[in-house]
């Protein structure tokens, strides 16, 4: 469960090159399309450029503006965290660089499916033989080292920030990282011995193969696959028992079982990658590793980056946490660039969220037919045109986006329409108006704009609309994770961004954390305190769902309940625009990172 | 007894220099008194920078004043957005035309409208700022350089903490805490802006409190207050008009820049800081959008800080004078 922070980000970031970017567009293949493979999502463009036969080596040269935020595969949750990892931590499962294949879960460190038995409550899998972590001498990733791993996830000193995605899932991880929180965090012996002395039945090495980590879950679930490929679920070499997890000592004494290595890592400014000796192509099938050095600059700005890619910059091969600025990104389709891949991010970003438990206007916002109406008064056209224009970001009507199992891509509840939002809010009793607080960044571009284009679009209701400006830093922190903030009413409406933490049968990484009213903030993201009898128990079956075509019926019977209880006013599953240079082939764009996969490209200089 | 300065009248011969002898045959020479003000006010007139800069400040505020009347004529409300004839599906501002005069910002609203509603911030943040400032710079400088010891040691340490402080960092952080509105950011201007005026009071104040009519005023058993404020006061009156109007211009900037940094007045309020902000994300394909408020902002400072110099000329004809 991600919170979305890029987009808005790069809404506040964005400067503009479209007119060069005009005249630079070269060699290259591409194609447009107006469905993707799900057959469902709106103005996608890939720029894989494919052309050429694959050629090894070169150095790769990634421009960001920013770091990664931990070494620690167990730890690390950002997009631009994994998008590290891809290069030097193997997960069990991931996604691989194949184009309309980009979400679909396949095996990497396993060397197939999970078996599953019991039921559907457990979970073997095996690690494949050769895959050999970069240690002197070089030693067999094995399922102990998988163990480890998901230990370290309720570590002390930094936790996984996706634990509520299987902690309760897994049998006696929770009462295990109950303990374990009372270990000192600065500690590593302390934890090390904790991890030592404690084990607990919901994962083990089968006694039968040391290559063949078991996991029991708490009841059988369709999407604990999706699960597996996490990061967090990477194994861990026992090296790092020895430092603080998520620490700049371990960050400097990284272990690899990916195709690179961590050559060199200055915090905030460069990382570089070299070859890993101990990695054998043959035990990946995921990852081509054409290029021998990869440098990544953590010190750019987005105009910087995007101009040198655009002017093919030798040293400026591919973005790392940059991304195309929005207002450029018209002159480039306009053009035709070849390099430019418009890709959707599978996420509802931004949405607009309600208070449901605010007591201002005498509760109004607890009342479904004032919510409703609201839903009907918003224009989701005029928000889209605030989030770029419907080619980067198109309109989202529901929940779920395209492409998330229990999906409708033609699902609307709710069409702009002001006479009947002005009939429902009279017939709610509110004929003579109200008055709601917005809370918004006024230092995020997007969220101002939006603030203000809500603001002329519910006055047309008589609905006055207040803004709550808060400072980014206290936007979450301070305000939408505290829900006593929202239940006296310090703010009735807002704007949130969700990405899931996997993909395809992902739903259970959207309701449960937004829509389920028996866990609040901050343990949940459920900013607006709703809760609804009749959907909890949907979400408690679709949870239980043996089958991933089971679970997509209730999910999306989820989605229709959460949409007809206005719980939020979805605008848009936004498009993420990504460029690299014509030297750069093979680059697929991977909706979990963000960013192209550095794994697989290839440098035609 | 010697005059004092407030006291001190200028004589000057109307139609012949000082001095000199009227030619033969000319009727009586007439002698007219004129005052300080009076003769600053002459200078001034005489100063062309000066008045055209006073022309535009005159400008700017008829364009405030009758902002409401500029949206009346284009028909474009100040908050009205056009989003449909004025923006792009992609959400791009259109540019300047005949239906928007100086193009739209990127919610569709008429750039022209706003700018002259910007106005209005612009002008109130530089006028009732300033007057904070000047009001509690000139009663603390007052008090320290009249009052000595105690007193000033300890006015004089918060007028250095004050002027040593990271000014706009330490007001986004303090209009952060808050709300960001329009009179959190003129008081929080206003707090950090004094300690330069009372500094320029102070030092006037300990020139004047040694001079002889200060000492009759003291003799005759004035009280301190009367003194500060009756005597010494209007006698400072003139350098403290010339730094206010100097004032005006850099508290203007200020108020920009907090706005530009999201941290001034509020959205949708029409704001030059806010607009220039709004701008950076899609100047390249909305010059207007940078432009117009920009050219307001830079026009509006620049006017008052010619009309400040020549009022600083005009009132101390001393000091070297710098447009011309």
């Amino acid at each position: 469960m991600r919170r979305s922070k890029q987009r808005m980000m790069f809404i506040v970031a964005a400067t503009c090159l479209g007119m060069l970017a005009a005249a630079c567009g070269n060699g290259g293949s591409s194609s447009t399309s107006t469905t993707a493979a799900s057959g469902a999502i709106a103005n996608q463009r890939y720029a894989a450029n494919d052309s050429g036969t694959p050629v090894t080596g070169g150095t790769l040269t990634m421009l960001g503006t920013g770091d990664v935020d931990y070494m620690d595969p167990n730890v690390s949750y950002y997009a631009i965290g994994y998008l590290g990892l891809r290069l030097w931590s193997r997960s069990l499962y991931t996604y691989p660089a194949v184009q309309g294949q980009t979400t679909n879960e396949v095996p990497d460190l396993a060397t197939a499916n999970p078996t599953i038995t019991n039921g559907g409550k457990t979970y073997s899998v095996t690690i494949r033989q050769g895959a050999m972590w970069n240690t002197t001498p070089n030693r067999q990733v094995t399922a102990a080292d998988a163990v480890l791993g998901l230990k370290r996830t309720c570590n002390p000193a930094q936790p996984f920030g996706g634990q509520p995605d299987f902690s309760t899932l897994i049998v006696g991880y929770a009462d295990f990282c109950s303990g374990f929180a009372k270990v000192s965090a600065t500690d590593a012996s302390a934890m090390k011995a904790y991890i030592d002395a404690n084990n607990f039945s919901g994962v083990s090495v089968d006694p039968s193969n040391p290559q063949t980590v078991v996991y029991n879950l708490t009841q059988p679930v369709s999407y604990f696959t999706n699960i597996l490929g996490l990061h967090a679920f990477d194994p861990a070499p026992v090296e790092y028992l020895n430092y603080v997890p998520a620490g700049n000592d371990l960050a400097q004494h990284t272990i690899s079982d990916g195709p690179y290595e961590v050559q060199s890592y200055n915090p905030a400014n460069s990382l570089d990658f070299v070859r890993n000796p101990a990695w054998k192509a043959s035990t990946d099938p995921i990852r081509k590793a054409y290029v021998d050095h990869i440098h990544v600059n953590e010190t750019g700005t987005q105009a910087s980056i995007q101009q040198q890619i655009l002017t093919n910059t030798p040293q400026a091969d591919m973005e790392w946490d940059s991304f195309v600025p929005t207002n450029d990104i018209p002159g480039l389709l306009a053009s035709n660039d070849p390099r430019l891949s418009l890709e959707t991010e599978y996420s509802t970003n931004p949405y607009v969220l309600f208070n449901t438990q605010s007591p201002n206007n005498s509760g109004a916002l607890g009342k479904l037919q004032v919510r409703q109406a609201i839903e009907y008064a918003l224009n989701r056209t005029n928000l889209i045109q605030d989030a770029g224009g419907p080619k980067v970001s198109p309109p989202l009507t529901q929940v779920l986006p395209p492409g998330i199992t229990g999906s409708a891509p033609s699902y609307n509840t709710y069409s702009y329409d002001t006479t009947k939002a002005k009939q429902m809010l009279s017939a709610a009793g509110y004929s003579g108006g109200l008055t709601l607080k917005f809370l918004y960044r006024p230092a995020n571009q997007m969220s101002s704009k939006m603030f203000q284009t809500i603001q002329a679009d519910l006055g047309k209701l008589n609905i006055t609309v207040t803004g709550v400006p808060v400072p980014n830093a206290d936007f979450y922190t301070k305000y939408l994770e505290v829900p006593s903030t929202a239940k006296t009413g310090v703010w009735d409406l807002s704007l949130a961004g969700w990405s899931p933490d996997w993909y395809g049968n992902a739903a259970a990484s959207f309701f449960p954390p937004l829509f389920d009213g028996r866990v609040l903030p901050p343990t949940s993201s459920n900013f607006g305190l709703f809760n609804d009898s009749t959907l909890n128990p949907i979400i408690d079956a679709a949870l239980k769902a043996p089958t991933e075509a089971a679970a997509g019926a209730l999910w999306h019977q989820a989605d229709v309940e959460t949409m007809k209880q206005a719980a939020i006013f979805p605008i848009t599953d936004p498009n993420q625009a990504v460029i690299h240079g014509s030297q750069v082939h093979h680059a697929i764009y991977m909706a979990p990172y963000e960013q192209i996969d550095p794994t697989n490209v290839w440098l035609s200089n | 007894m010697s005059l004092s300065p407030g006291d001190i009248v200028a004589i000057e011969k109307v139609g012949v220099s000082a001095g000199v002898p009227p030619p033969e045959g000319a009727a009586a020479t007439v002698i007219e008194g004129r005052s300080p003000w009076r003769l600053a006010y002459e200078r001034l007139r005489r100063d062309r920078a000066s008045m055209i800069s006073l022309g535009v400040i005159v400008l700017i505020i008829l364009v405030a004043i009758f902002a409401p009347v500029v949206a009346a004529i284009t028909g474009h409300g100040v908050y009205e957005q056009f989003r449909t004839t004025g923006l792009s599906p992609d959400g791009l501002p259109v540019s300047p035309s005949s239906h928007f005069l100086l193009g739209t910002d990127d919610q569709g609203r008429d750039i022209l409208v706003r700018v002259a509603y910007g106005a209005r911030i612009s002008l109130i943040v530089g006028v009732v700022a300033t007057l904070l400032e000047v009001v509690i710079g000139t009663v603390l400088g007052l008090a320290a350089g009249y009052f000595g010891k105690v007193v000033d040691t300890v006015i004089a340490r918060v007028i250095d903490i004050v002027l040593s402080i990271p000014f706009l960092l330490f007001a986004i952080s303090l209009v952060s805490i808050s709300h960001p509105s329009l009179t959190i950011v003129i008081v929080v201007i206003g707090i950090f802006g004094w300690a330069a005026v009372a500094r320029v009071v102070r030092g006037q104040v300990l020139s004047l409190r040694e001079k002889e009519y200060i000492e009759a005023a003291r003799a005759l058993g004035a009280g301190p207050w009367r003194i500060m404020f009756i005597d010494i006061l209007p006698n400072i009156v003139a350098p403290i008009i010339v730094y206010a109007s100097l004032l005006i211009p850099v508290t203007i900037v200020i108020e920009a820049s907090l706005s530009y940094l999201g941290v001034g007045v509020p959205p949708p309020t029409a704001d030059w800081g806010t607009m220039i902000s709004g701008a950076q994300q899609v100047y390249q394909q909305a010059w207007w959008y940078l432009l117009f408020p920009s050219a307001a902002l830079l026009i509006t400072t620049v006017a008052f800080n010619i009309f400040g110099d020549g009022l600083r000329d005009a009132l101390d004809p001393r000091a070297e004078q710098i447009y011309k």
